[in-house]
């Protein structure tokens, strides 16, 4: 599903990836983790086809083509999704009406029918029943006002609603109360499927006990410096990244 | 102010000076009230005041960033609508309005809200309608109020806007032979607004318009006016629009403005309000169309208690030039007043604010805020703005704050990663940032038709229908 070859990224001019290799097959999940500042974000907003990184070698396959050419629209029709670290507020565009335009606008690209409006109220309501959020979100600007959860929260309806063939999250489980994060990883877990792939960028264990991933990556010194299962993740919460650190750079 | 500078010989204005004094001298004698006395002296000193001063150009504080000097040039025809009766397109029971803009039905065809229906110069009695006023509410075009009832005219009319505020304000004053007049009777109350519309350059000529409207609200009265106009996209001509507006004690007057000139036509319009104690006004202002537009809006609070709240919002496209001048004059103590401007400009487009608070030694305990934000859709696009408080008085609450930007990256990324194409996405900032203006409309029956003529001059605004929603 997603194959990235020897990526490298830098940012006003310094290096932030510089080497990553990653394979996502369908039906895995797979889980990122790093220390503050070793470019999971960048890694995320690379593959969702944010302007301002510097690709500066390698290649990235989403589904056998190469994904750096297409803009952004064209990523997210071709099936691809982030669930964006830091959601940004949009004030004057109604939430519901930008949902409207998101959702049709894939199913366009897909050759489906517009939703009607009652199919499109039904898949909303069943979506943020899921999500134990309020209608009454939907009647604001985008994540105008919305507080950190319900921002995290929505970035995961969005997730549900637009179902696509590889969602990456980054770090939606900060900042998140235990119901929260419960609430998240029932919305993705309802996600997994065999055609389905998930990155989850995560700076702690804890989102992994509810959502158990199959591949566990450790980015540090902006390349993946050590990959293993579950059993890896509560190896740094122990340990602490200063382990692979070390690890690294002495290998 | 003399003529010359900015390019233009001191001939062309004065050739231009002396073109608009013989059409006044052969016109008066047929103008309308030729036969009142005070009315003459007053359109013979407008007349005058408009042969001394010419056209502003730009060395004019006033103007500096607005040259008029393609409206100079211009021979336009100032022959008014004459006698004849006129080549009527579309006229009758039709309900349509003549060629213009596809939104002009949205205003006119829902609800059969009273209004009067001005095409190149001349009531429309086919297009109008007034069967619906309240008791107490009048609504008349000019020539007609002129004659049924002069001595209502004389202690206002042009002792409002004073004609030698603008030589665009004297012009009018010495020409103005179409308009309307809307009247309330002291305690009347309208319900729905009154449209008055006016269609220009349906006719061919080059004309130059100069309807006059007067809007009285008696005490206690409360009525809310729409001034719309529209024009033919090819047609080039000037509407030089005067309003006057008198709202008498614990009056409220509500004023909607919506110029969607044609594409190739010049609109400059005065407005300006007299608010008696405990009065209160609030004036709408949306101006899309027009290869140049000017709106003066002018209030003075001169009692006690008195507030205006002004709103509007101004879009330059393509190669539009498009200026608001707003002047709010705190003279009495306990006044309010509120503005809240936006502006967009794309393309060349090029825009001008200029917000003038003036809060005089005695007006203590004022609140006065103007906001004024804009929205760059281009890099060669342009906005001007200038907030300009003079306090005289110490203690008041005042705020002013003006900002230019451009659409935010990280909205347009949030948008496009959701699969919305890009011109889609500038689309849907761009009327998200003009939506809180829109919003400010008290009623929310013109809500929906002003948001979807704003929309219409977005560029890729037709795609996003839904989001008045
Ligand atoms: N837009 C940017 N401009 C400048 N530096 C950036 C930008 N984005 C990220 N960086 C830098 O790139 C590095 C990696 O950042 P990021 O990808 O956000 O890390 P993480 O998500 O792992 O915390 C950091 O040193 C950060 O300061
Ligand atoms: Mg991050």
């Amino acid at each position: 599903m997603l194959e990235i070859r020897d990526l490298r990224v830098a940012v006003d001019g310094k290096d932030i990836l510089t080497g990553l290799d990653l394979r996502v097959a369908p039906g895995e999940v797979h889980a990122i983790m790093g220390p503050n500042g070793s470019g999971k974000s960048t890694l995320a907003h690379v593959l969702a086809g944010r302007d301002g990184y510097e690709v500066t070698g390698g290649e990235i396959l989403f589904e056998g083509r190469p994904l750096l050419d297409l803009a952004p629209e064209e990523r997210a029709c071709a099936g691809l999704f982030l669930a964006f670290q830091y959601p940004v507020e949009i004030p004057g565009v109604n939430n519901t009406y930008f949902l409207k335009a998101a959702v049709n606008a894939i199913r366009k690209h897909r050759g489906e029918p517009e939703l009607d409006a009652m199919d499109f109220l039904a898949l909303v309501r069943e979506k943020l029943a899921v999500l134990h959020m309020d209608e009454s979100l939907l009647k604001r600007g985008v994540n105008v006002g919305f507080s950190g959860g319900e921002k995290k929260r929505n970035e995961i309806f969005q997730l549900a609603i637009m179902e696509p063939r590889l969602a990456i999250l980054d770090e939606t489980d900060s900042g998140l109360d235990i119901d929260a994060l419960k609430d998240v990883a029932k919305g993705v877990n309802a996600l997994r499927s065999p055609e389905r792939a998930i990155i989850l960028v995560t700076h702690y264990q804890r989102l992994l006990d509810h959502i158990v991933p199959d591949r566990v990556h450790v980015l540090s010194g902006g390349r993946i410096a050590t990959s293993g299962g579950q059993d890896l993740a509560l190896e740094l919460e122990s340990r602490g990244y200063e382990w692979v650190r070390e690890a690294a750079a002495g290998a | 102010m003399g003529a010359g500078g900015g390019g233009r010989g001191m001939n062309g204005a004065a050739a231009s000076a002396a073109r608009y004094a013989e059409a006044f001298a052969r016109r008066e004698p047929a103008l309308p009230g030729h036969d009142l006395a005070w009315l003459r002296d007053v359109r013979r000193a407008a007349a005058d005041a408009f042969s001394r001063s010419g056209f502003p150009t730009p060395r004019n504080e006033h103007w500096k960033y607005t040259n008029v000097a393609p409206i100079e040039k211009r021979a336009f025809d100032l022959d008014g609508a004459g006698a004849a009766p006129r080549a009527a397109p579309g006229n009758g029971a039709s309900g349509t309005l003549p060629g213009g803009n596809g939104t002009s039905g949205a205003f006119l065809d829902g609800g059969g809200a009273p209004r009067l229906v001005i095409v190149d110069g001349r009531l429309d009695p086919g297009l109008s309608n007034l069967e619906a006023l309240p008791p107490g509410v009048t609504v008349e075009d000019f020539p007609r109020a002129l004659e049924r009832d002069a001595a209502f005219f004389e202690s206002l009319l042009a002792r409002i806007v004073r004609p030698e505020k603008t030589a665009f304000a004297a012009l009018n004053t010495a020409f103005m032979d179409t308009g309307a007049v809307v009247r309330a009777a002291p305690g009347a109350v309208a319900d729905a607004p009154v449209h008055l519309v006016f269609v220009s350059g349906a006719e061919g000529r080059e004309r130059a318009y100069s309807p006059r409207i007067v809007i009285a609200a008696g005490a206690g009265a409360r009525i809310a006016v729409v001034e719309h106009f529209l024009g033919l996209d090819g047609a080039v001509y000037l509407d030089n629009v005067v309003t006057e507006i008198d709202v008498a004690e614990d009056a409220a007057v509500e004023h909607y403005k919506v110029q969607q000139a044609g594409a190739a036509a010049y609109h400059v319009a005065a407005l300006e309000a007299r608010l008696a104690r405990g009065a209160s006004f609030h004036s709408w202002a949306v101006s899309l169309g027009g290869r140049l537009s000017r709106h003066d809006i002018d209030v003075t609070l001169d009692h006690e208690h008195a507030r205006c709240s002004l709103d509007g919002l101004y879009m330059a496209n393509g190669r539009q030039h498009t200026d608001f001048h707003t002047n709010v004059e705190h003279v009495a103590p306990h006044c309010a007043s509120h503005e809240y401007y936006k502006g967009i400009a794309g393309g060349r487009g090029r825009g001008v604010f200029n917000g003038r608070v003036h809060v005089h030694p005695h007006a203590q305990k004022t609140e006065a805020h103007q906001t004024n934000r804009n929205l760059l859709l281009s890099r060669n696009a342009e906005i001007d703005t200038k907030p300009q408080l003079e306090i005289h008085a110490d203690d008041v609450k005042c705020s002013h704050g003006a900002t230019i930007g451009q659409l935010d990256e990280q909205m347009l990324f949030y948008l496009r990663a959701r699969g919305i194409a890009e011109s889609a996405a500038r689309g849907m900032l761009t009327y998200g940032f003009a939506r809180d203006v829109v919003e400010r409309i008290a009623r929310p029956g013109l809500r929906g038709p002003i948001g979807a003529a704003v929309l219409g001059h977005l560029p890729g605004g037709g795609d996003l229908r839904e989001i008045l929603q």
